[in-house]
């Protein structure tokens, strides 16, 4: 099954390419190796139960809202994604894919794209798909006076879009922008129904209405949020599909419950009771217990999650690179994914993970006490310093922080932690107002991930000049002239083999400059009851359940 | 000639402090927390110099390993020996404990003197700011206190005496105002004793045995309270082995690895069991009412 | 008796208005930006400005404190930062599950608090009493996060018996119940025994057991119902404090309860949501404050209304 799946999206993916626009980076099949603790149950085709039974998945926060401009956390955003398409999505490695749109244009510059749109597809509110279905959606997008979170996700560089034929517009940016396609795969650009749009924001909230392979039922916030099947999903049609369905026809659960459980260790013990028949994310501790018990299957995949350890680069001493790389060679990339991670992580190899468009690996920085040392005595500091390190105090930065600061101390860098509630330490550095050299933050942990999929969000927001704090989260204060003129050559072509090249330029120039610390790609983790197939965690952390299917007891 | 011992009525008198001792000792749970407590005591000041291994001392080849001959508690997450972190942060809960509680007790004597004794406005607005700090959830009023100061354990000391301030003061002032009128204040009053000699020579030593009482009471809640900040990230900073802290670093290994939440939870219970059952061993002894 | 009421009713409304006061200004005070968390980990200076202007927290802090309190005399507790939803009913979908919990501890607590503080009461200083006050000491002396999570290992994934979270049955009411009960139990069992004890020293009570009266019947037809009185009020008090700060209780259980909306939404800076349930914290505190001085007061008729 998995095998058909895989191979009708080759086919895609090569007739995209064929056509001369796509999303470039060719990947293999097996790029992503899922680890699991229990083998999977086999079912054969038509025998799964999963359309009858109410799917129960225990999440650790609560959904935000139901309209995707207004959401910028993942979880919502996989709700959405559940009752709504957009135009383009990722599959499970992270590759755009085609969803509405069937296929694209695009001039050379970026400035001008052409979508033909899919046929035979309707909202779940009776509202046709079509030309006009979409423009109304890309106005929405470039509406800036809508004030939500996701305004200024595309509302800066939209133009205008206009209707060629029924199923065919065309929208006109008002700069290039090469990652405009993988900004239509992401989930706050679904499509909504144009009748919702009409009627406003706080009813497209209210009421979602999309064209997903799930309706919407209820939220009770804080307790449960509950979607049911539509059973006339295009994604189930061999036809408009295209050839290859999206899912399998009996694919799918009846109902999906989703209830908000924050501490872990309750979520775990939800899954062995039976309370819950899916959880993630499992913390790396939980996973040891799960292991052990036959009736869940443990789970986890490299994800596009990024951990890092900032420095900032216009204070001494981190302003020598000499200094920034004996703290790349003195942490051990290998036990931090050990230790920290409970082996859940693998050692980072470039500043964006391994499944984000043009990703170029470099060699990790190894684990060397005595180069460590030579560098720092090269720099002045053959004694180490004193510095501190900043960090939102949850347990897993807790712990993170703990066994950098125990690294550290190897080479005589004594490393004071000063963890603080994650709204006062936003407020102290990434609203901080003051020149590099003056900001208070020394050394900073933090997690990243582009949820677009595509190099440039995994890396402009971190290191351009622009996006030094308050603008964005260049809180390593980096100030390199070459690398933001290649970000933004990449930004204006839409050619991928000339954002490739950008971008490897860019990541070799990152690995040697060591502004920052890359210290490891996370892993997502989840679990659930042994005799469900095919959930699970997307790179961006997503869910992965389109194709789940349920063996009978 | 021999000389007469004359047995003077001293040698019989039962001094109060005498009659406390002498209750006391028959409370033999009390005795026993009493002990207890002094044992804390005495490790909170040896047990960096008796632990077996540094509370820093790491090893990431012995991670999460059970209670062993080596490690008696077993070891963390980082392969720390989890006895010498634990018993090292005796230390650390004792201080904690006493000096908020402390503090609170003091200034809410203050309060509650000055309130109980002059009545009227300042009484009333004594009372006021008593209602509002009682009415706010006490572990949001820690949470304020500690946002705005900072984490860390010397904030945490001043959050939980700022929450302790009003029990103290209601106390004191009911006892001032039951005391307020007993024959010794009167008789003082007739003399022309002043305010403050009344207040701190007969009204305080009135109140003392319930202060005395409250205040052991008053630890073992501020432990737990701290604990609980620490458990939310709020309170001591690692690496320090403070109790809430080694349980919170621990909540994710609870079903596997159980002895890393089990030791520093009863480190955390047997302390504030040990110091409630002093504080009911000291209520029932210096109750005068309570004879047997 | 109603002079007393409408007085103490009327004493209550300056504590009222120094709360909503006090809770306004004192959330700003705390450093963190409420546009900030709302935009989210990946949010621009951009995103943020937006959002800022969105939810109303560029007008000045005056008109925000009118349009606060104007608000709160229509019944219109604000609308919450970070869902957008009037803060009303992100509150009353909690406000049942709160109160039925709140109910449930208190009742098993009281009544199992009582019992065991008569039988160490009245076996003072014996095996009774020493086990009896060991145990009820021992309940206030748990962290109650270590407690919660104890109960989950053992009943609900060991022994299944309960769920593990949840508030819509009863059975997923039990554990918390527990968990937040232990320490009010303690409590109560104590003042009980110590209140007891006290009245059993009164001469009335010799008098009785003079006349041959069984100890049994003396205990509980005679000293019970005198010691009753501090009983009421000690488990009134605990009613309150309930009511407000059952917050790490409910974030192990996951219990969708007004502690973990207040938590949640504390680390949102979301200050309509926290000013509006502290002031509702706070009422709720008030008015049983209130309702077990009068019980009190009805009870016992040495008091005088003054």
């Amino acid at each position: 099954m998995k095998k058909k799946i895989l191979a009708g999206m080759l086919v895609m993916m090569m007739g995209i390419s064929l056509i001369g626009c796509g999303s470039g980076d060719k990947k293999s099949d097996d790029t992503q190796k899922t680890d699991k603790t229990t083998e999977s149950v086999e079912i054969a085709a038509g025998e799964s139960v999963s359309q009858d039974h109410d799917l129960v998945a225990a999440v650790n926060v609560d959904f935000t809202t139901l309209d995707p401009l207004d959401t910028n956390d993942t979880l919502s955003g996989d709700v959405q994604r559940l009752m709504m398409d957009g135009l383009f999505g990722f599959d499970e490695e992270m590759n755009v894919v085609n969803m509405l749109a069937e296929d694209y244009e695009a001039n050379d510059e970026a400035t001008e794209f052409t979508f033909h749109l899919r046929e035979g597809v309707t909202f779940s509110d009776g509202t046709p798909w079509n030309a006009e279905a979409a423009k109304a959606n890309f106005d929405r997008w470039a509406d800036k006076s809508l004030g939500l979170k996701r305004t200024t996700f595309l509302s800066n560089i939209l133009k205008s879009t206009e209707i060629v034929d029924e199923y065919t517009v065309k929208v006109t940016l008002v700069e290039p922008f090469g990652a405009f396609i993988n900004n239509l795969a992401h989930p706050c650009t679904v499509c909504v129904s144009p009748a919702l749009i009409a009627k406003g924001s706080a009813e497209v909230a209210a009421n979602p209405a999309g064209t997903g392979q799930y309706r919407f039922v209820e939220w009770v916030a804080g307790e449960h949020l509950t979607l049911e099947l539509n059973k006339d999903w295009w994604g189930y049609d061999e036809e408009i599909c295209g050839g290859e369905p999206l899912a399998e026809s009996d694919a799918g659960f009846k109902t999906i419950t989703f209830k908000p459980v924050t501490e872990s260790a309750t979520r775990v013990a939800m899954v062995q009771s039976g309370d819950a028949d899916l959880i993630w994310p499992v913390p790396s501790e939980n996973f040891e217990a799960l292991s052990k018990d036959t009736n869940v299957v443990a789970a986890s995949e490299e994800s596009i999650v990024v951990r890092y350890l900032f420095m900032n680069n216009q204070k001494a001493p981190f302003n020598d690179v000499r200094v920034r790389q004996a703290i790349n060679y003195a942490i051990d990339k290998d036990a931090y994914c050990a230790v920290v991670k409970n082996g859940l992580a693998t050692p980072a190899d470039s500043i964006i993970g391994t499944n984000v468009q043009f990703h170029k690996g470099n060699d990790v920085y190894k684990y060397d006490i005595e180069k460590a040392k030579e560098l720092l005595a090269d720099a002045g500091y053959p004694d180490g310093f004193t510095t501190s390190l900043m960090y939102a105090t949850t347990t897993a930065n807790q712990k993170q922080a703990e066994f950098i600061k125990q690294q550290l101390e190897q080479v005589g860098i004594t490393v004071e932690l000063d963890g603080m509630e994650n709204a006062i330490l936003q407020e102290k550095v990434a609203s901080c107002k003051e020149e590099g050299a003056n900001a208070e933050v020394n050394m900073y942990t933090i997690g990243w991930s582009p949820s677009t999929g595509d190099a440039d969000w995994g890396i402009r927001p971190l290191v351009a000049i622009e996006s030094e704090p308050p603008m964005s989260y260049n809180i390593c204060y980096y100030e390199n002239e070459k690398v933001d003129e290649l970000l933004y050559d990449a930004l204006g072509t839409a050619d991928p083999d000339k954002r490739a090249a950008c971008y490897e330029e860019i990541q070799n120039i990152i690995w040697e400059e060591s502004p920052l610390v890359c210290l490891a790609f996370d892993s997502n983790t989840w679990a659930n009851s042994k005799n469900i197939i095919n959930v699970g965690n997307m790179p961006d952390g997503g869910l992965w359940i389109r194709n789940a299917r349920m063996a009978a007891k | 000639m021999a000389k007469e011992v004359i047995k003077t009525e001293k040698d019989d008198i039962k001094t109060p402090f005498k009659e406390f001792v002498r209750k006391f000792k028959k409370q033999k749970t009390a005795l026993v927390a009493m002990v207890f407590i002094l044992f804390l005591v005495i490790l909170a000041f040896i047990s960096y110099k008796i632990a077996p291994y540094g509370i820093n001392e790491y090893d990431y080849n012995a991670i999460m390993q059970g209670p062993s001959a080596a490690h008696w508690f077993g070891t963390d997450e980082f392969g720390r020996d989890l006895f010498s972190r634990v018993i090292c942060g005796t230390r650390i809960s004792l201080s904690v404990g006493l000096f908020s509680v402390t503090i609170g007790a003091v200034c809410g004597t203050i309060l509650g003197l000055l309130g109980g004794y002059y009545g009227g406005f300042l009484d009333s607005a004594i009372m006021r700011v008593c209602d509002v700090l009682f009415a706010f959830p006490g572990i949001i009023l820690a949470i304020a206190i500690v946002a705005i100061l900072g984490s860390g354990l010397g904030n945490v000391v001043i959050a939980v005496a700022v929450f302790s301030t009003p029990t103290f003061a209601r106390l004191v002032r009911s006892a001032t105002l039951s005391l307020k009128g007993s024959v010794f204040v009167q008789a003082a009053k007739s003399i022309g004793a002043s305010d403050a000699r009344i207040l701190f020579q007969h009204i305080l030593p009135g109140a003392i045995p319930n202060i005395i009482v409250q205040y052991t009471m008053s630890i073992g809640n501020s432990i737990l309270t701290a604990s609980s900040l620490s458990f939310l990230g709020m309170g001591a900073q690692p690496p320090t082995p403070e109790w809430g802290l080694l349980l919170s670093n621990g909540r994710n290994y609870m079903m596997s690895s159980v002895h890393i939440t089990l030791f520093p939870g009863l480190a955390i219970f047997l302390t504030v069991l040990a110091f409630n059952l002093l504080g009911d061993g000291l209520r029932d002894a210096l109750d005068p009412k309570l004879s047997e | 008796m109603l002079r007393y009421l409408v007085k103490r009713i009327i004493e209550v409304i300056p504590t009222l208005i120094l709360v909503v006061t006090f809770v306004f200004f004192f959330v700003r005070l705390i450093p963190g930006d409420p546009a900030q968390m709302v935009a989210g980990p990946q949010a621009t200076q951009e995103d943020i400005e937006v959002v800022r202007e969105e939810l109303g927290l560029n007008e000045p802090i005056p008109t925000q404190f009118v349009k606060y309190v104007t608000g709160l005399f229509k019944g219109d507790l604000g609308t919450s930062l970070r869902t957008k939803r009037p803060v009303t009913t992100e509150i009353s979908n909690r406000y049942a599950n709160t109160v039925r919990l709140t109910l449930l501890s208190l009742a098993w607590s009281s009544v199992v608090g009582i019992f065991l503080g008569v039988w160490s009461g009245r076996h003072r200083s014996k095996w009774q009493d020493y086990m009896g006050m060991t145990l009820a000491v021992s309940g206030i002396s748990m962290p109650s996060f270590w407690i919660g999570f104890m109960l989950i290992i053992i009943f609900a994934v060991n022994l299944g018996w309960f769920p593990t979270t949840g508030a819509d049955t009863f059975a997923s009411l039990v554990l918390p119940a527990f968990t937040l009960g232990t320490s009010v139990a303690a409590v109560v069992a104590r003042f009980t025994r110590s209140s007891l004890i006290e009245v059993l020293k009164e001469d009335y009570i010799r008098t009785a057991r003079a006349k041959g009266i069984k100890e049994k019947v003396v205990v509980w037809k005679h000293a019970f119902r005198n010691s009753m009185i501090s009983v009421v009020t000690v488990i009134g008090l605990q009613f309150g404090f309930l009511l407000g700060g059952s917050v790490v209780t409910e974030s192990v259980f996951a219990f969708p309860g007004l502690g973990s909306l207040l938590i949640e939404s504390v680390n949102y800076r979301d200050y309509p949501a926290i000013q509006s349930l502290i002031l509702i914290f706070s009422l709720h505190f008030i008015v049983i404050n209130l309702l077990v001085d009068i019980l009190y007061a009805v009870l016992n008729p040495e008091i005088k209304l003054s």
